[in-house]
């Protein structure tokens, strides 16, 4: 999770005027290292309806569990989400079910961007180097996954 | 051998090869030298996933290496009117495709668009993507393998015009206001004295969003 990195090497982009009073002199060059700390995505909404995809769990055992929901779980529509590189596996996983239903299932995908937060933390305390956050944003994918209704 | 090249051609998860297949060792491993070589890659060309296209319309093929901005440049331009058409009109839609891992950088394309060229209206649909991939033996005179993988795919229709709001995987266009602007200012290095404020406004951004994105 944790990745060392120097500021002045890395794609830190210059803040402009409005932080550069506030900063100790030449922040932009200064050699204090760095631990990249990434926060976790934000909580988001979760019914029972609603699958969040990870790389870490096995894709079979997501897959089961969507299967589960849709036939044992008696839902009519579930919810896939997937961030980052979780989207193609998200976009499996989906299309999968569908085709495992011969047709039945019928998915509706949506985009969007989700913001993620870096924490930046000086190696060395001793040093000058102050902690600090960073935004970053990141794609992500919600499939609805459902039977349409019978008209 | 058949078995080998599927574990090692598979995108991780179970694509054309039948999901049973245990995925074996990577080739290098198993076959040492004697690599099989993959001499053609041809993806079918199946025509779009979503109904009612015009056939002249600007498609956009995102691959795993495309660069975001060049392909960013380029949409842009002809979505702002800077450049146009050979007929003298202004672009009004665009389709994004992306296969295996491409995908990702679709949907990034597509958000950044989004955020640039205002009020677009957007159909997403997910397909697979079917691969004819030939590989040739090193043992001259061994038959070669033909194989075919289904590799998941996307395609994003982005419209000035209003699309059919009942289409599966329509979004409306999103009202862009008070947050973007806040995550501009807020992008780059803060301090972390300085941005005590900043976790009322994510969790208030996440509200927000979250209501937005759940279909």
């Amino acid at each position: 999770m944790t990745e060392p990195r120097n500021p002045s090497m890395s794609s830190i982009p210059q803040t402009g005027p409005a932080h550069t009073d506030s900063s100790s002199p030449a922040v932009e060059m200064d050699p204090v290292e760095y631990t990249l700390r990434k926060r976790l995505p934000r909580k988001l909404p979760k019914r029972r309806n609603d699958v969040y995809v990870n790389m870490k769990t096995d894709f079979r055992a997501q897959l089961a569990r969507c299967q589960k929901l849709l036939e044992g779980g008696g839902h009519r529509e579930i919810c896939v989400h997937g961030l980052g590189l979780a989207i193609n596996r998200a976009i499996n996983i989906a299309l999968q079910l569908q085709a495992s239903s011969q047709g039945a299932l019928q998915l509706a995908a949506n985009t969007s961007t989700v913001e993620l937060v870096d924490d930046l933390e000086p190696e060395d305390p001793d040093e000058a180097g102050e902690p600090m956050t960073r935004t970053r944003n990141n794609s992500a994918i919600h499939i609805k996954v459902f039977y349409p209704d019978a008209q | 051998m058949n078995s080998a090249i599927c574990g090692t051609t598979m995108e991780q998860q179970p694509t054309s090869c039948s999901p049973s297949v245990q995925i074996s060792l990577p080739l290098p491993k198993t076959a040492g030298e004697n690599n099989f070589r993959r001499i053609s890659r041809t993806e079918d060309s199946i025509p779009y996933p979503i109904p009612g296209l015009a056939a002249d319309i600007l498609h956009m093929r995102v691959k795993g290496g495309s660069k975001i901005r060049s392909l960013l440049q380029f949409a842009a331009a002809r979505m702002q009117g800077e450049v146009r058409n050979p007929n003298g009109m202004s672009l009004r839609q665009v389709v994004f495709t992306g296969s295996g891992r491409g995908v990702t950088k679709t949907i990034t394309c597509v958000e950044i668009l989004k955020r640039k060229v205002e009020g677009l209206h957007q159909v997403s649909k997910l397909y697979y993507n079917t691969v004819k991939e030939v590989w040739k033996s090193p043992q001259p005179g061994a038959p070669g393998i033909t194989m075919e993988r289904r590799v998941p795919a996307i395609c994003i229709l982005l419209s000035k015009d209003p699309l059919d709001p009942q289409e599966p995987g329509y979004q409306p266009p999103q009202i862009i206001s008070v947050p973007t602007e806040d995550a501009e200012r807020r992008r780059g290095l803060l301090r972390t004295a300085h941005a005590h404020s900043s976790p009322h406004t994510a969790k208030r951004l996440c509200l927000d969003d979250s209501s937005a994105c759940l279909p």
